[in-house]
């Protein structure tokens, strides 16, 4: 299966992303979580193997399948390891029919004129080579929009296109997040300031290059069609960013052409101490359960 | 014989009395306790303690947001991964902090 096999099951848009990581800060309280408690290991190497340990057991169960789940988000941490004596990324895309992404950015600076842009990724180049030469087929960054501030939000979008240039250089595919607040009182506004800017850099882009866009699920039904729609956009994955899954649902299911992406771990009900069989059938529930809210739309 | 004018005393009274009271009033609308000064000064307080409460209610709902997105159940790892970064100053081995 080739690069635009991955291109084509990522524009077809029929399954979802799911995030497979943890990231390092919470790493025990996951794996306490998944049952696994803090006497099991002495050491952080111990913690990260058992960790990834877990992760292996998910990507190798029978519903883990590019039937459903389009892609997978990893840290740089997973894409360095192996599942089934491969390198991860090769392992999801060739055994699994996953198109493997990796999250690239490193943390996020100070809130200034509503914004939080990102923080400078100085050896970004070096990692994506080493990400394209793991069979990576695409990569994440997210920056964060706290208002409908016109100033900020035209810096927010010009850093996510630049820096998605950078990657595309490199051969990648970047989804470009700037994620907008739930919680803000002018949501709208701001969403409607996000498209129009997007928009512009869209048309800026050469016939050449594509981008993927994940967007904060929206307060008007289908505000970003005009985005899934555009020839320099591969596709448009939502995020929650903090509705319950009932509401992120039902906001998925009034966007079509929009692929969920779930920053939640897949974990949610998975345990240790499951039978392969029960491990593997609350799996398939999970993924089945976001699968069908994500083709919905 | 020529009656000696008494001067109206009743009605000066009365209307001396009714123009102080007038002049109080009067005084008491714009300066009083209730006046309208007062009001605009009630007022603009009332304004700024509004904007306040809005502004605090907008964060609780950003703290719950939080607080929704790191708990067990719901998980968002980019929000988890930021808030290691920025509140417990983690970074991951490969890379350098530079203050």
């Amino acid at each position: 299966m080739s690069y635009q096999d991955q291109r084509d099951l990522i524009h077809a848009s029929q399954g979802f992303v799911a995030a497979l990581d943890q990231s390092g800060g919470s790493t025990a309280k996951a794996l306490a979580a998944y049952g696994v408690d803090s006497e099991a290991f002495s050491s952080d190497a111990e913690m990260f193997d058992m960790i990834h340990a877990m992760r292996s057991r998910i990507v190798q169960s029978p519903d883990f399948t590019g039937a459903k789940v389009l892609g997978a988000i990893l840290f740089e941490d997973t894409m360095d390891r192996e599942f089934g004596g491969q390198p991860a990324p090769q392992y999801l895309w060739q055994q699994r029919g996953v198109v493997p992404f990796l999250k690239v950015d490193k943390g996020l600076q100070d809130t200034a004129e509503d914004v939080q842009l990102l923080k400078p990724m100085p050896d970004l180049d070096a990692l994506l080579r080493r990400a394209a030469a793991l069979g990576v087929f695409g990569t994440k960054m997210r920056s964060v929009i706290h208002g409908a501030n016109p100033t900020g939000i035209t810096k927010i979008v010009a850093q996510q296109f630049e820096i998605g240039a950078q990657i595309i250089a490199q051969g990648l595919i970047p989804i470009l997040e700037p994620e907008i607040s739930i919680t803000i009182s002018n949501k709208a506004e701001a969403e409607n300031l996000l498209r129009d800017t997007i928009l512009t850099h869209l048309d800026a882009l050469p016939a050449d290059q594509t981008v993927m866009l994940k967007v904060t699920l929206p307060e008007t039904a289908n505000l970003y069609s005009r985005l899934s729609q555009h020839q320099r956009v591969l596709s448009v994955v939502a995020l929650s960013g903090g509705y319950s899954r009932a509401e992120a649902n039902a906001r998925l299911s009034q966007n079509s052409k929009m692929i969920a992406s779930f920053s939640r771990a897949l974990t949610e009900g998975l345990s240790a101490q499951q039978s392969d069989a029960e491990f593997d059938q609350t799996l398939a529930q999970t993924i089945d359960e976001i699968y069908r809210a994500s083709i919905v739309g | 014989m020529r009656q000696r004018s008494i001067p109206p005393i009743g009605p000066l009274a009365v209307t001396f009395v009714s123009l102080t009271l007038a002049f109080y009033f009067l005084f008491s609308a714009i300066q009083g306790d209730y006046g309208i000064l007062r009001r605009a000064a009630y007022q603009a307080e009332a304004d700024g303690l509004q904007r306040q409460l809005s502004t605090l209610q907008s964060s609780i709902s950003q703290l719950e947001n939080k607080t929704l997105r790191l708990s067990d159940h719901y998980l968002d790892l980019d929000l988890l991964d930021q808030q290691a970064r920025d509140v417990l100053g983690f970074i991951r081995p490969d890379e350098i902090a530079i203050q």
